[in-house]
């Protein structure tokens, strides 16, 4: 646990940096904090939206925002929280735009592939797992993120940055910009609806 | 504590933040209430697989699909810098006492999904009689987008006007009118707007392919006295952009 706040906290502060270098025209610096950020991004994308093309083009859009906004980012606050704060509103933007809604659900089966585990643990007896139990996680990773999309925009929300993300619950207020009764109740009927569309099946 | 009451507490419980005495409700309710357990216990589940859910992999070239973006967006904005500096300086044309009007010229440049991404404003001038009211538009519509952002024609500006000689307009040869520019360009007007109940025309919209942007400016500068800065389109770029040009009356 503490190793992983300490990784946080490099992450900030390397963040933080590379955030002041690009301020100061460092082109590359912006490419290394793309590279510190895009999985976290591209994640929240597709567990929101539910579509890995989607995802894509709207983390894409993320980072161009980023670039756009930074002028007016006061170093004061939190890089990450603020990044998922534009996450969040372009994710909420790209759902409520008609092109989105006309378009049926989907989601991709192949979509999750393997990654490097760097802030998971690692379990060293079991790193190789086998074809069957790799399938079977699919499957229900398959049927979550079915379940997922099937939850209103701000339920849907509330439980990805809770359960997925981690997130605390004062971190999701300042992401969302939710009151903590909100991220309660949205988070409480997202969990039970969660359970209802799943169970038996996982 | 009644079922329905310990399902509305159980997310706040099995997360720790109930306060002790409710707390301890919840938990006594479940010791008694096998559905309750039950709820319980498949809610952990599905808790515990979502926190091991894996992440998903972007696509390989995610990076430089942002850079690509970006890259466009910085050209962009170098462009609209370029754009800016001569409007700044242009002479007012109620100063020039020159009977013409002030043309804004809006380039709608990155146009997707039928909506414009950025907006620029070049400004230039025009002498009214260079465009043909009897052209052969007859569309009304009358929708803007967006409007003028205002230009500044300070104090700089009139202080300019003190070296400035007016230019020569061009030769005696007939100045094709802006429909004629327009057409030779094989681009199309999709709107004009007329002072109300009148047909002055104060504006007009039209779509050119970017690569004969350049071709349009010169054809402008030809029917009147522009002041621009060069644009760089992409040359090879044959996506459509919008421009639209506003006549505005400052004469007396």
């Amino acid at each position: 646990m503490h190793k992983q706040r300490d990784t946080q906290n490099n992450i900030e502060l390397e963040s933080i940096r590379l955030a002041k270098s690009f301020l100061a025209d460092d082109r590359n610096a912006f490419n290394k904090l793309i590279l510190l950020h895009k999985r976290s991004v591209f994640n929240l994308c597709y567990r929101f939206l539910g579509d890995y093309d989607d995802a894509d083009d709207c983390a894409q859009e993320v980072f161009i925002k980023v670039s756009r906004s930074l002028k007016s980012f006061r170093f004061e606050s939190s890089f990450s929280t603020w990044l998922y704060r534009i996450t969040v509103n372009t994710c909420k933007n790209r759902l409520n735009s008609l092109e989105y809604r006309l378009k049926s659900r989907r989601v991709r089966i192949d979509a999750a592939r393997h990654m490097d585990n760097e802030s998971k643990q690692i379990d060293i007896e079991d790193k190789s797992p086998s074809p069957a139990t790799e399938l079977i996680r699919k499957e229900i990773d398959r049927l979550i993120q079915g379940a997922i999309n099937a939850l209103p925009a701000k339920q849907k929300l509330v439980v990805v940055l809770r359960d997925i993300e981690g997130k605390s619950y004062e971190e999701i207020v300042e992401i969302t910009g939710f009151k903590l009764g909100t991220v309660k109740s949205k988070l409480s009927r997202a969990r039970q609806q969660l359970k209802e569309a799943l169970e038996g099946k996982i | 504590m009644d079922c329905r009451e310990s399902k509305n507490l159980l997310s706040e419980y099995i997360d720790g933040i109930l306060p002790e005495t409710k707390a301890s409700m919840v938990r006594d309710h479940i010791a008694r209430c096998p559905d309750c357990l039950h709820a319980y216990e498949s809610m952990i589940t599905i808790i515990k697989h979502m926190n091991q859910m894996e992440s998903v992999e972007e696509p390989a070239d995610f990076v430089e699909s942002v850079n690509a973006r970006l890259e466009k967006r910085f050209h962009l904005e170098g462009f609209i810098r370029r754009l800016f500096l001569p409007a700044r300086i242009k002479i007012p044309l109620e100063l020039a006492g020159v009977a013409a009007a002030a043309v804004l010229i809006f380039y709608f440049a990155g146009i997707r999904d039928g909506q414009a991404l950025y907006e620029v404003t070049v400004s230039t001038t025009m002498s009214m009689d260079t465009y043909d009211k009897s052209s052969e538009v007859t569309e009304t519509k009358v929708e803007r987008a967006a409007q003028p952002a205002p230009i500044a024609m300070g104090k700089r500006a009139a202080e300019k006007l003190g070296t400035s000689e007016p230019r020569s307009k061009k030769g005696p040869d007939k100045k094709p009118t802006l429909q004629d520019v327009i057409n030779s360009l094989e681009g199309k007007v999709i709107e004009l707007e007329y002072l109300e109940g009148t047909n002055i025309i104060i504006a007009m919209t039209v779509e050119i392919r970017a690569d004969r942007y350049q071709t349009l400016l010169q054809e402008l500068a030809r029917l009147g006295e522009i002041q621009t800065a060069s644009l760089e389109v992409s040359k090879d770029s044959k996506e459509f952009i919008r421009v639209q040009i506003t006549f505005q009356h400052s004469g007396p």
